[in-house]
């Protein structure tokens, strides 16, 4: 687990643009706020801080349940690559002609996983070809899943395996295709546009107003102006926080462990010494 | 992989320019409302309902909230069937592979199939915007005809897939596969109809918009800054705004799909589904 410090760490570097608006509004209030006819503002103060507090509740709620439906769906992957492997051993009867075959879908099973996690990132997943190299290199994912049910049908039309085999072998390549497309629905599709604007700029119209008329203190006290720093920051990261929820595939830093998971996948996959891993 | 960001994945001020277009008539209410008042708040009796005002705050804010809440999950429910509809056909395309027997036969009957299916979800998109979808739609099945619903293409799905069973291209267990692929499809394009027809009952719409007003309207009578200073006004308006626009946003989220501007890109979704189904080069792919 990463160390707290380390994490806050992180946190700080990411939000350093954000923090320091919040410091450079704060100094601008400190000279103008007693010059600015809002005094009248700190009336609605608390009554803004309840919406803010609302919808920024909202935006985090909704974005930890896309994070979590994002695990989720890769707990799914992993499980039906397992479940992949168990039916192939159950059918598996020895013949070398069928080991062949099982041996590639359990290679392309592994390479799915990490071309998957690849294209949710971003990035090529060049070098993945190795694991199957009997498939194109630049395979996407949709296109492996293909690939493993054009195998089932070898299995099939062969005679390697029954027509209920095929069945489960079907039903098993359709649960990683709806495993899949749930993944890539989660990056493909961030919350709208015009709510994620009415949510930030109500999280910097409430602190800037914090700000304006503020905390009891007054603005000619250092415990004043640190306060208000502390609440505009305070609502300003707990938004932000929110955005970072709503990514968890492509931010290498606060996302998914997708290597995790997709190293653990090859491993259950892999047979002693075949280097999946 | 497609890219598809986001409907409306446009620059900040394009997004905020094109809500603020939808909204004129609400904000020029608000302006109007804050000006009527200005004038009148200090004829008006009103004063005692200053301490009402915080509370009723509270309120909008639960409600304004609840709305937007369930307008998310309908939203994000909207979107994850489209999501299914994509896996549906990838799913039947990839049963048709693991399924296919070589034969010229069952080769020309297994791209009718995945020709409707692309058909399929473009009729739905067009049908759940209330239009009719274009000529390139209907020409992806010329074998159906013209004006079929999604209704219809799912039946003929069904069609198809009596045939390639009884001329022994498949057996009872592809049927089976087949079958429950058409089956998924159709309860996605049912709970696309369900969200498109079935708005959030009316009275309860009327509801919260009332709130939203009442409150909205009570702010600026009790203006905290007072009427006599400008940014007395402004922070009414802006208070006033915020609230409405909250309320607005929810509605805009409710409707996903009958909206072109903020709505879900389904024909994004289409156009990929062609694209994986019959190929990058169809015309009706991306």
């Amino acid at each position: 687990m990463t160390p707290a410090y380390q994490v806050a760490g992180q946190l700080l570097w990411r939000f350093r643009f954000d923090l320091a608006a919040v410091l450079i509004v704060a100094a601008a209030m400190v000279v103008a706020a007693d010059r600015l006819p809002l005094q009248g503002a700190a009336a609605v103060v608390p009554v803004l801080g309840i919406v803010v507090s609302v919808f920024i509740g909202f935006r985090n709620r909704n974005a930890y349940n896309r994070w979590w439906e994002a695990r989720t769906l890769w707990g799914a992957i992993l499980i039906n690559a397992r479940s992949l492997n168990y039916a192939l051993i159950s059918y598996d009867d020895g013949r070398p002609e069928m080991s062949v075959v099982l041996d590639r879908m359990r290679r392309r099973e592994a390479r799915h996983a990490w071309q998957l996690a690849a294209e949710l990132r971003g990035t090529s997943g060049a070098g993945l070809e190795t694991l199957t190299p009997e498939d194109p290199p630049g395979a996407s994912a949709a296109d492996l899943l293909r690939r493993q049910a054009a195998d089932i049908a070898v299995l099939s039309s062969a005679g390697l395996i029954d027509r209920q085999a095929r069945r489960v072998l079907v039903t098993i390549n359709s649960a990683q295709v709806g495993a899949t497309e749930g993944l890539e629905r989660i990056r493909n599709q961030p919350i709208p546009r015009y709510y994620d604007l009415f949510i930030r700029g109500l999280a910097w119209t409430f602190a800037v107003l914090v700000c304006t008329r503020v905390d009891a203190a007054g603005h000619n006290t250092v415990v004043g102006v640190l306060v208000g720093i502390l609440v505009m920051a305070l609502f300003v990261i707990a938004e932000r926080i929110g955005h970072l929820l709503e990514e968890p595939l492509s931010d290498n830093v606060f996302g998914l462990d997708l290597d995790g998971i997709c190293g653990r996948l090859a491993g259950d996959l892999a047979r002693p010494a075949s280097g999946l891993t | 992989m497609s890219p598809m960001r986001t409907p409306v994945g446009s620059r900040a001020w394009a997004t905020v320019a094109r809500v603020a277009w939808r909204l004129r008539w609400d904000l020029l209410a608000v302006l109007a409302v804050a000006a009527v008042m200005t004038v009148l708040t200090d004829r008006l009796p009103l004063k005692s309902v200053a301490p009402v005002v915080p509370l009723l705050g509270i309120v909008a804010s639960i409600f304004i909230g609840f709305r937007n809440s369930n307008a998310y999950a309908r939203w994000w429910e909207a979107r994850t069937l489209w999501g299914g509809a994509v896996a549906n056909a990838r799913s039947l395309d990839n049963a048709l592979v693991a399924l296919d027997d070589s034969s010229a036969e069952m080769a020309a009957v297994a791209d009718r199939m995945r020709r409707r299916q692309a058909r399929h979800n473009w009729q739905l998109a067009a049908e759940l915007r209330g239009e009719t979808p274009g000529g390139a739609v209907t020409q992806l099945t010329p074998e159906d005809p013209p004006g079929a619903s999604s209704g219809d293409l799912l039946a003929r799905q069904g069609a198809d897939i009596g045939l390639l069973t009884r001329d022994g291209m498949i057996d009872v267990q592809g049927r089976t596969l087949l079958v429950s692929a058409n089956s998924a499809q159709a309860n996605t394009a049912g709970g696309l109809e369900r969200i498109r027809r079935q708005p959030v009952p009316r009275y309860y719409d009327l509801f919260v918009r009332s709130v939203t007003w009442f409150f909205a309207v009570l702010v600026c009578t009790v203006n905290p800054g007072g009427h006599g200073r400008v940014a007395g006004i402004a922070v009414g308006v802006l208070l006033m705004t915020l609230f409405v626009v909250a309320e607005r946003l929810g509605h805009f989220l409710e409707e996903p799909m009958s909206d072109r501007a903020l709505g879900l890109p389904m024909e994004d979704f289409c156009a990929r589904l062609t694209a994986e189904l019959l190929g990058p080069t169809s015309p009706l792919a991306r």
